[in-house]
């Protein structure tokens, strides 16, 4: 695997809900982006990625598995307005332990693939020694986007609350072989 | 004359054009770096990292385990750190499943991060657990160290599938990783191997 870095947003000193980011180059296989976010707000957030050229809340479904560190639990959505895309578990926030950042790796595959819906997977989530309780988790999750559109620009924002300074947002590309057959 | 072969060491600053054409382009190096491998010798407590280069923004850790302690299985316990870090400032959350069930616990307060269960002595010879593992931001000075890791233990009949949420309550850099059986008893087996990658930032 080869990846290579497409573009990068890291949240300055006012905070910020995220970044739109346009022009995704379509000569990469993948795109993987990695996210390092903590909320602002005193209520549990989440960061989503949602594709820009479809704002159909019906679109985008996702299944996902988590632990809370006392309960496995699992559950199934479908994404509403102003909750667009695909959404990842939690981000620490105001009232969690100081300091500490949500990570998570959301993999997008065949985003260029015209005669495809597209499938993607994260993992993720945070943990802050108990200062949170059951809010700390970690999660995977797989999401669909019922539409065959190339991905050409995307939104990696936070849901409810601006992100505090030091959130960062990296997209990769990542390339297949040219080799092709044994 | 035609140009019939040409090999990357030939050519001056190859990181820096994608063709031999006069112009603007760019030669693009894939931003996932190996740092170092360490192949166990099956007389090692513990794997071990020193002198991590900063020069990276993640850091990203691949390996394939195994212990000879005298069981089916032992714990991965991994402490990434910088000299004169703090003690007892590791806690994970983590969620597993068995083939029978799933379940979440957690970790608070510990020397290292205990990330999940790897074969030992008593698990068909030849299994190895594997391990995906991943810092952000590693050489920040101003956030806590979150890490995110996968483990898998199957065993053929038994097993498990671990996914992890970490935490290091400091802001040091991240200058050392050591992987641990906390046992001066029992070692990492021979043919157990890990690798440390650098993921590069864009611009890097």
């Amino acid at each position: 695997m080869s990846m290579f870095p497409i573009a990068s947003y890291t949240v300055g000193a006012g905070g910020s809900y995220g970044v739109d980011l346009s022009s995704i180059s379509q000569a990469y296989t993948h795109l993987q982006v990695r996210i390092f976010a903590r909320s602002a707000g005193s209520i549990a957030d989440h960061v989503r990625v949602s594709p820009l050229n479809d704002q159909t809340p019906t679109n985008y479904r996702c299944h996902y598995l988590y632990g809370n560190g006392t309960s496995a639990l699992s559950g199934s959505n479908q994404t509403t307005a102003g909750q667009i895309g695909f959404l990842t578990s939690g981000i620490p926030y105001s009232t969690s332990q100081s300091n500490t950042f949500a990570t998570y790796i959301v993999d997008i595959l065949d985003y260029t693939n015209t005669s495809k819906y597209k499938t993607v997977k994260a993992i993720g989530g945070w943990d802050d020694n108990n200062v949170s309780g059951t809010n700390a988790n970690v999660s995977l999750s797989s999401y669909v986007w019922m539409n065959t559109a190339a991905i050409t620009s995307v939104t990696i924002a936070s849901v409810n609350n601006p992100m505090v300074q030091g959130t960062r947002i990296d997209l990769y590309g990542i390339t297949s072989s040219g080799i092709t057959g044994a | 004359m035609a140009i019939t072969s040409l090999t990357r060491n030939s050519i001056q600053n190859p990181n820096k054009y994608t063709d031999l054409l006069a112009g603007n382009s760019v030669y693009e190096v894939s931003s996932l770096v190996p740092i170092a491998t360490i192949t166990a010798t099956g007389s090692q407590s513990d794997l071990t990292f020193n002198n991590i280069p900063q020069g990276y923004q993640d850091l990203l850790m691949v390996g394939s385990l195994r212990t000879t302690y005298a069981g089916a299985t032992s714990g991965l316990n991994i402490t990434a750190y910088y000299s004169g870090y703090p003690s007892t400032v590791q806690s994970v959350t983590r969620l597993f499943g068995d083939g029978a069930g799933a379940g979440s616990n957690r970790y608070t307060t510990q020397d290292a991060q205990i990330i999940g269960d790897i074969p030992a002595a008593t698990s068909t010879a030849g299994l190895y657990g594997s391990l995906v593992w991943h810092m952000l931001n590693y050489s920040n000075s101003t956030t806590y160290k979150t890490t995110l890791s996968r483990v898998a233990c199957d065993r053929n009949g038994a097993g498990t599938t671990f996914l992890t949420a970490g935490l290091g309550r400091y802001t040091g850099a991240i200058t050392t990783i050591n992987l641990s059986t906390f046992s001066g008893s029992f070692y990492y087996a021979a043919g157990s191997t890990v690798t440390l990658y650098g993921v590069k930032a864009v611009g890097q």
